[in-house]
């Protein structure tokens, strides 16, 4: 091993040693890759080339719609060309690219050099672009989705979609959300554990605790869409009728499961671009942001009040007046957080000399489209004007101005102010003034006119309309501007290929920016930071130039490199003060591999070669298991020096490193999708038609209290390995074989308790709630035996028992699951059978 | 016991996110409890309402009083202007006031507005 730490390298030779080990090999070797930097930049590109085919989809759509009895497209490929345009600018660019962008950026802002699981991130980008890649295939192959992006149920069922177009969207959505829970959970660690010494919360630059709100929203918002997406696939592939209403089942419950992800992900998208402009903004004005604390305050207050207006789509559905109500009040209400945000960027320009950069521009476009966005959204969080205009052009009018206004506008400001400092070049601007006023008037022109046309009555998602409709002179308006806004696009990537070819150089941080991106070399170096900054301040308010020599001199913490390992710091949470190195797995190809991997469930499931998904699924868990071994050291090191005369311990020695703060926050995803289901099921009951079901759900008591016995045996056992003590092995071992035994046992039950699960809704959810208990054990059984494998191998000590620490966390959940998962099929049968009022 | 300032942070949304569940759930669990598929047209289930309107009464009161208590303790806490404590302090009386406003705000329709009619 080399331990080349205790000798002090020049700057030049500091950033040779750290980019052998941090940078990305030529040739193949690309593509085992897990530096953010590169896997920032791969998403935000694939997410670039997404975009550009959604607004080629959205041409297609305004072309038809530009004259009355239009023949240029017929009903079934309309459908098919604006669901996929939705489908692909929500899922497949504004999250992906944010996504991208935090990638790349966050880990600069927080003074560090990687995201806390850049595996993950590898993973995560193979899925994304292996599931849209699966909807782009669709489209050209004619078979892509076409029940809008929202794939309402019963449209989207197999009496009415039999072909495979809603199957691709269900599993390619799932196959790309992949990619959006793990970075949820990425990110959330990373700001909570990585940021720079002395980064206590109160100091963090104000994006963090919008990427920290906006990841939050995401773990808990995606698992309802994940959970619907499946069940409904499940509906289709095997007749079980959650949705059906013959059956027991409710169309509802899917709008219920959809919104309740889909309005918080407005936000989610939102967020993000504010977070930009909230970083971008004060440096143009030259001076701090006005209001952090209030905005931050603002933020938490509108993730909470998002979650509780998924309603507010579902108007018109028959809900009852005092429910709606609630969503009604609570859209209202956060206006107000996002109408602080706004005051306080308008505070934050009448204090400073504001400077009219390109950035700024885009900025100004964000606050005159998104404002009228936002004013318009309150208009239709009033009941009785979303009834009137429900399902009108005028509701595609308000959704636009809200994300194009709320999320690209902002971007593009990003775009311009961040692009310097991925390709080391300034704008040149020839074009870049010319692109915002096309893409500004253009869209204006385009997207004001739906509010008329809606108004008028005109209904969306209609592929033709009749001459005497007197729509017909708004909507060629709008078309033209739909033309303008594209030829803007094209410059704005003319501008952008410019400035990568001919863009002028510069030393450092152009912009005059107080924030630790800047704080380096541009473009980055794969490390970022050759040693780890410590700040004293808050995080926006640093002097880069100064504090950029410091770091590249090895000034720093970790200023060197130890055992060709990627190191870095983790904090405490609150405080910023150091607690333990993390060392890094190497480079691998295993997050390819598994992503191939797991395209091939969801590529066995489309293609319905059933028997191919468990081979599948068992090669994506082995491969999983592959990646853990360079996770592990087989010594224990007690305290590691990080410079400046400070030492801690290795993550795997620490009491709460990244990895047992991911396994909380899986859990914590996992048991929304959970809750989620079970929501549903009480869901059916209370609204579904045709309860009380003709067939009747009978557990038997006995094999249900045996299973609770195992499980508890089971945590029982997993509680007392996880000291790493003399018999660890031993308790590890019967808690493999408990949680397997357990597995067998929902098997069981699910089989012979529950009768034909495609007959009514109530058998189908308890068939499922006994499935997902089920999968939860086999896992813990895997996890159980894993342990004892990292305790035979030498990876485990009663210091480095971390393995075991996270193990047990979810053997303890996975034991909560399988009781709930015995008593709610009770109860549900219970209700079901004495459900006639 | 000291709260970790994250957790103090959220806590008084989390609240509301709970009452907001359990009003909705009480809510459309009575409507189908007293009536069913005919629910809709019924007429109006008084001992529905008055429950859940002392429910929205307890509920905006707990939350006040929860605030006041809250805004007690930190007031005792000698707390200098630019510490982590006093960040969070401030934060989290913004947030509750915030919340202890959305309260009433989101669920005072359940004293007059049809609560199982469409």
């Amino acid at each position: 091993m080399t331990e080349r730490h205790e000798q002090k390298l020049s700057p030049v030779a500091l950033h040779h040693a750290l980019e052998e080990v941090w940078g990305t090999k030529p040739g193949w070797r690309r593509l085992a890759t897990i530096n953010h930097n590169v896997v920032g930049k791969r998403f935000m590109l694939t997410a670039l080339i997404f975009f550009a085919i959604g607004g080629l989809l959205a041409m297609l759509i305004r072309v038809q719609l530009a004259s009355s009895e239009s023949v240029f497209m017929d009903a079934d490929q309309y459908a098919q060309v604006f669901t996929m345009h939705g489908s692909i600018m929500m899922f497949l660019f504004a999250i992906p690219f944010f996504e991208g962008l935090t990638i790349y950026l966050l880990p600069k802002l927080l003074g560090t050099r990687d995201l806390a699981f850049p595996r993950m991130s590898a993973y995560g980008y193979w899925c994304y672009l292996f599931g849209g890649s699966i909807l782009i295939a669709a489209l050209v192959g004619g078979v892509a989705p076409d029940s809008g992006w929202f794939m309402y149920t019963p449209l989207s069922s197999s009496t009415y979609a039999p072909g495979i177009n809603s199957d691709v969207w269900l599993l390619g959505i799932t196959f790309v959300e992949i990619s959006a829970l793990s970075a949820a959970i990425e990110i959330i660690v990373t700001i909570l554990k990585l940021r720079a010494a002395g980064m206590s919360l109160d100091r963090m630059p104000i994006f963090a605790w919008y990427m920290l709100v906006v990841a939050t929203m995401m773990l808990v918002g995606f698992p309802p869409l994940i959970l619907g997406s499946i069940l409904l696939e499940l509906e289709r592939a095997f007749d079980l009728p959650f949705f059906d209403p013959t059956h027991g089942g409710d169309p509802l419950l899917w709008q219920h499961l959809f919104w309740l992800f889909g309005h918080p992900e407005v936000y989610i998208i939102f967020l993000p671009a504010a977070g930009a402009i909230s970083t971008i903004l004060p440096v143009f004005a030259s001076t701090p942001l006005a209001g952090y604390r209030i905005i931050v305050a603002a933020l938490v207050s509108m993730a909470f009040l998002s979650f509780g207006l998924w309603v507010h789509h579902m108007y018109t559905t028959g809900i009852p007046h005092v429910a709606l109500s609630f969503f009604s009040a609570a859209s209202a209400l956060v206006a107000v957080p996002t109408a602080i945000q706004i005051f306080a960027w308008l505070a934050t320009i009448s204090h400073g000399r504001p400077r009219f950069s390109i950035p700024m521009l885009h900025i100004f476009g964000f606050f005159f489209v998104f404002v009228i966005g936002g004013l318009t959204g309150v208009m239709l969080a009033m009941v009785p004007f979303d009834w009137q205009a429900h399902d009108t052009h005028f509701v595609v009018a308000h959704l636009h101005y809200v994300l194009v206004g709320g999320f690209v506008f902002p971007m593009m400001a990003a775009a311009y102010y961040w692009l310097p400092h991925i390709t080391g070049r300034q704008p040149v601007q020839h074009l870049s003034q010319a692109a915002f006023w096309m893409i500004f008037i253009g869209f204006n022109v385009t997207f004001f006119m739906m509010h008329l046309t809606g108004l008028r009555g005109m209904p969306r998602r209609v592929f033709e309309y009749p001459r005497e409709s007197g729509w017909e002179t708004l909507n060629f308006i709008s078309s033209l501007g739909s033309f303008v806004m594209a030829m803007g696009f094209a410059l704005l990537a003319l501008d952008f290929i410019l400035l990568f070819r001919f863009g002028r150089r510069y030393h450092r941080n152009p912009w005059k920016a107080g924030t630790l991106e800047w704080a380096m070399p541009t473009p980055p170096a794969s490390y970022n930071f050759a040693s780890l900054p410590s700040v004293d301040r808050r995080a926006d308010q640093l002097d880069p130039n100064m504090l950029g020599a410091q770091l590249a001199a090895g000034e720093g913490y970790l200023g060197f490199l130890r055992d060709d390992r990627m190191e870095l710091l983790a904090v405490n949470i609150v405080s910023g003060e150091p607690e333990h190195v993390v060392r890094f797995p190497r480079q691998s190809y295993l997050p390819l591999l598994t992503a191939v991997a797991t395209g091939g469930v969801f590529g066995s499931l489309l293609l319905k070669l059933y028997w191919l998904t468990p081979l599948a699924f068992i090669a994506v868990v082995l491969l999983f298991l592959c990646w853990t071994p360079d996770t592990g050291e087989k010594r224990d090191m007690h305290s590691l020096p990080i410079g400046n005369h400070v030492e801690v311990p290795p993550h795997l020695e620490a009491e709460r490193p990244p990895s047992w703060w991911a396994m909380i926050l899986a859990i914590v995803a996992d048991a929304t999708s959970y809750i989620s289901l079970l929501f549903g099921g009480l869901f059916l009951w209370v609204s579904a038609p045709n309860w009380p079901p003709a067939v009747t759900v009978e557990i038997a008591i006995a094999p249900c209290v045996v299973i609770a016995v195992l499980l508890m045996l089971s945590a029982l056992c997993s509680h007392r390995a996880t000291p790493a003590g003399q018999h660890a092995s031993r308790y590890l071992l019967i808690c493999a074989l408990t949680q397997a035994a357990s597995t067998v046992g929902f098997v069981w039950l699910s089989l012979t308790s529950v009768p034909d699960p495609s007959q009514h809704a109530v058998a189908a959810t308890v068939f499922i709630v006994f499935v997902y208990a089920g999968l939860h054990c086999g896992l813990s059984a895997v996890l159980g035996g894993y342990g004892l494998w990292r305790i035979r191998n030498g990876y485990v000590s009663a210091r480095r028992n971390l393995d075991l620490r996270i193990s047990n966390l979810w053997q303890e959940y996975s034991t909560i699951i399988g009781g709930a998962s015995l008593v709610f099929p009770a109860l549900l049968a219970s209700l079901a059978n004495g459900s006639a009022p | 016991m000291t709260v970790p300032p994250l957790i103090a942070l959220i806590a008084s949304f989390a609240l509301w996110s709970l009452i907001f569940i359990l009003f909705y759930a009480a809510q459309a669990t009575g409507c189908h409890l007293v009536g069913g598929d005919n629910a809709m047209r019924m007429s109006d289930p008084y001992i529905l309402r008055g429950v859940l309107s002392l429910c929205v009464a307890v509920a905006s009161v707990a939350m006040l009083l929860l605030f006041l208590k809250s805004l007690r303790l930190r007031r005792q806490q000698p707390q200098q202007a630019e510490t982590t404590s006093s960040f969070f302090s401030e934060l989290a009386t913004y947030v509750w006031a915030a919340a202890l406003f959305a309260t009433p705000f989101c669920f005072g329709g359940v004293a007059w507005l049809t609560l199982c009619g469409t």
